[in-house]
């Protein structure tokens, strides 16, 4: 994977007020990555637009070390990198994108179907990586 | 500037107070903030900005400070705008410089929402507002 989010402060208490998903096994995933949910309680790399986003991985998940539980991150300020096409606005809120780990523009569809990311504390011009706070 | 935010309660890690840049001049305790580019703050002034938070202690003009800290999550007194009201329950938005209104769809998309009523407020009321940004 590549473009994986990095922190910048976690707030809240405890810090970055992570949430226990459960994960595939054998599946690795790298430290940073945009999860999305999935059924049940479950996260998994975000891949697409229109995913229900659950945090940021807080740490890396090793394909077969045995782990079927990871932990994501919910509250805070994270570099994030926009997608090719996702530009957005000063402060407006950032959805999930096509491309893993990248934000975009957000739309109305995505407050509803919770893949919204958080909101841009920088004007994001397309591809580029800018700060952006987090709390779902 | 009038109509400050007032602390009823803070909560999370006391308030959870997130760091911005801001200009050096003067900034009233309390005051509604927006962001600005990049990772800045300024007081709200009208409807449809991006909301920050409520700005957590008084900037003085020229005291060479350039970075100052916005409460993001707790209970606070908002003056609803005058030809407002707002509904128990219901998301409120900036609606002026340090007044709120009932929030649109668009607010929740362009981040101009502010919390959600604790109250029903009339036009120009107080209410209790819970910010969570």
């Amino acid at each position: 994977m590549a473009a994986e989010v990095a922190i910048i402060e976690l707030l809240g208490e405890p810090r970055g007020c992570p949430v226990r998903y459960t994960m595939a096994e054998a599946t690795t995933v790298a430290k940073g990555t945009v999860m999305q949910i999935t059924d049940p309680r479950t996260a998994s790399a975000h891949s697409n637009i229109d995913q229900p986003i659950a945090g940021i991985l807080a740490m890396e998940k090793v394909g077969g070390d045995g782990s079927t539980v990871g932990t994501v991150y919910t509250n805070g300020i994270f570099d994030i990198t926009a997608a090719a096409a996702g530009a957005v606005a000063i402060g407006k809120v950032c959805a999930a994108s096509a491309t893993a780990n990248m934000f975009t523009m957000s739309d109305a569809n995505d407050m509803l179907q919770n893949s919204m990311i958080g909101y841009c504390m920088e004007a994001a011009d397309n591809d580029e990586r800018v700060a952006v706070r987090i709390l779902k | 500037m009038a109509s400050e935010a007032v602390i009823i309660e803070l909560l999370g890690n006391k308030g959870d107070p997130i760091r911005y840049t801001i200009a050096d001049t003067a900034f009233a305790k309390g005051t509604i903030m927006k962001i600005t580019d990049p990772r800045t703050i300024a007081a709200t002034t009208a409807a449809d900005e991006p909301v920050a938070g409520i700005l957590a202690h008084e900037k003085v003009s020229g005291d060479g400070s350039t970075t100052a800290s916005v409460y993001t999550n707790g209970i606070f007194d908002l003056k609803d705008v005058n030809a407002g009201g707002c509904t128990c329950g219901a998301m409120v938005a900036i609606g002026g410089a340090n007044l709120i209104d009932d929030a649109d769809a668009n607010d929740l998309i362009q981040n101009s929402t502010v919390g959600y009523a604790l109250e029903i407020a009339a036009g120009a009321e107080v209410i209790a507002v819970r910010v969570l940004k």
